[in-house]
């Protein structure tokens, strides 16, 4: 009878319990001295960081903590940065890991132009933000939305540069075609590629324009973006080809007569996945007009970082060739051009630290000169990137988190 | 008595399971716990839409069958996203599967312990046979192929 009458509570206690569980989870609490030190706006506690160059030479990085934004600037190359300063007026999320991370960038007049996301309250929504300052970042104008669909559904992975005119041209990736098609009960795959110009109102404040390029693009992996001219910019993204075969197209817009000039395949490594790879692609074009391209895939037919040329804007391009150690899993480069130099950087993880790896050709990018590792870290690894002041200055800016960030000039 | 304690000591694991920060030591555990039957394991993040997919395939079988041996690893490696991923397995009803997150900041060195050859495409999954080796996939795995390796 104690046996029956103990094994019944016994049941019911459990099934209490299992209630609980089920809608009271504990959230796990963890105390670290760096996790508390990471409570506070450091910069080495970001996950990601941007840096771009003031038409004057100084270096400006950007990073967020919670709802905020953060800069601080450099005038001797990245030796030191000033103090940071707590972007007023910016108080919402803002997307800033992995690929998804707010920028940076400046227009020859010394304004400041911003660009993130906002992750909004569903999952995988958010919109394309915008703000920028006309006095050195002493005040942000107040930030507006990019996208000018007003529906809740994908607005991320933002690019932005400025043209000679001042004018921010933003790219991202933009779900509103699927959402549409969704309710019209048609299936479709992936998400679109939208550009938007900026144009100054008589008020001083910025409106956008708004312009699908290509549908149908991957959903998770970063753009790259550069302009290929006057009125031109050249951008690189994953494409769904098929059934989920997840390769790079790259297509130039004449953002003056708002048309497609090219758009083409430029990656035919065929990777099947049904998935997210979180590897997005890097260009940049020299003073011959060719453009130089980095990518990443796991492809039937090519598996891990790769680096071609075209001389024709993606139309036909030279034979990809293999970057990095593939057995020390190479992933994340980025390219820029500095005359005949076309330099390289990615990260590697050598089963212990994480390693900053450069590599340089002098003869645009017909052939590579031996690797070099530039910096570790023990602890976390953003993507690195390399900026360029416009004055012939080249610099390698590469996150650490809870290390520190790292910049150097190459 | 002593039956009770040690079903009182399986339970309590099973109800008060949490999310457990991955290590060498419990993953050389989970695995050789699992040697001589077939299982599977999924890695998946707050950032991948189709990884939420394969969630919902598995809570699916796991309302079917609650004994299914199923691993599940998120790669977020972020502390802060710590109770989203709580959330996003209650709201699954995957709570009661082991369930390992990847330590803040350690992402490629979790991944590296798995698998050197996995460059962190999600969702991914390991077949693992009865006898303890595994094979890779990336990208959604459909439901007769789960539910093939499973049974």
């Amino acid at each position: 009878m104690v046996n029956i009458l103990f094994s019944t509570f016994f049941i019911v206690f459990m099934c209490w319990c299992s209630q609980l569980s089920a809608h009271q989870h504990a959230p796990i609490k963890k105390e670290r001295n760096l996790d508390t030190l990471c409570n506070i706006q450091k910069i080495a506690c970001a996950k990601t960081v941007t840096v771009s160059a003031h038409p004057n030479g100084d270096l400006w990085r950007v990073w967020t903590h919670k709802n905020h934004m953060f800069y601080a600037v450099s005038h001797n190359q990245g030796a030191q940065f000033n103090k940071r300063v707590k972007i007023k007026g910016i108080d919402e999320p803002i997307s800033s890991r992995g690929e998804n991370r707010p920028k940076i960038a400046f227009g020859q007049n010394g304004f400041v132009y911003l660009s993130w996301a906002m992750p909004k309250e569903k999952k995988y929504t958010a919109d394309i933000r915008f703000s920028y300052s006309k006095n050195n970042g002493l005040h942000f104008s107040k930030p507006i939305t990019v996208n000018n669909d007003g529906l809740l559904t994908g607005h991320s992975f933002n690019e932005i540069l400025v043209t000679e005119n001042n004018q921010p041209i933003i790219t991202w990736l933009d779900g509103r075609d699927k959402f549409k098609a969704t309710l019209a009960g048609e299936k479709t795959n992936g998400s679109a590629l939208y550009l938007a110009k900026g144009a100054l109102n008589a008020d001083g404040s910025m409106h956008f324009t708004n312009r699908q390029l290509a549908n149908g693009t991957c959903v998770c992996c970063r753009i790259a973006m550069v302009q290929t001219g006057k009125d031109k910019v050249s951008i690189m993204w994953r494409h769904i080809f098929g059934d989920n075969i997840r390769d790079f197209s790259l297509l130039t817009y004449d953002f003056k007569d708002k048309n497609i000039i090219n758009q083409n395949r430029v990656t035919f490594d065929d990777w099947y996945i049904n998935g997210c790879p979180h590897q997005g692609a890097a260009i940049d074009i020299d003073d011959q007009q060719r453009l130089h391209l980095t990518w990443f895939n796991q492809g039937q037919k090519g598996k891990g970082l790769f680096y071609a040329y075209s001389d024709n804007l993606g139309q036909t391009r030279s034979h990809p060739v293999s970057i990095g150690n593939l057995s020390q899993q190479a992933m994340h480069a980025n390219v820029k051009t500095n005359g005949k130099n076309v330099n390289l950087v990615w990260i590697e993880f050598n089963g212990k630290a994480h390693e900053l790896w450069h590599q340089k050709s002098i003869n645009s990018g017909a052939s590579f000169l031996k690797p070099k590792i530039m910096a570790r870290s023990k602890t976390g690894a953003d993507r690195p990137f390399i900026i360029s002041d416009g004055l012939g200055n080249h610099y390698v800016s590469w996150q650490r988190p809870k290390t520190g960030h790292w910049i150097e000039k190459l | 008595m002593m039956k009770y304690c040690i079903l009182c000591m399986l339970f309590s694991n099973l109800v008060f399971a949490q999310p457990i920060e991955l290590t060498k030591n419990n993953w050389n555990k989970v695995k050789s716990s699992n040697l001589n039957s077939q299982w599977l394991t999924v890695l998946w993040s707050l950032e991948c839409p189709p990884c939420f997919k394969e969630l919902s395939l598995i809570s699916k079988m796991v309302s079917k069958e609650p004994n299914l041996k199923v691993t599940l690893i998120n790669t977020d490696a972020s502390d802060d996203l710590l109770e989203q991923i709580q959330d996003v397995l209650a709201q699954y009803q995957l709570n009661k599967l082991t369930n390992f997150y990847f330590a803040d900041e350690q992402a490629a060195q979790s991944r590296f312990m798995i698998d050197p050859t996995w460059y962190g495409e999600l969702p991914r999954s390991y077949f693992f046979s009865s006898g303890g080796t595994a094979v890779g996939r990336s990208g959604l795995i459909n439901k007769n192929t789960l539910n093939k390796w499973l049974k």
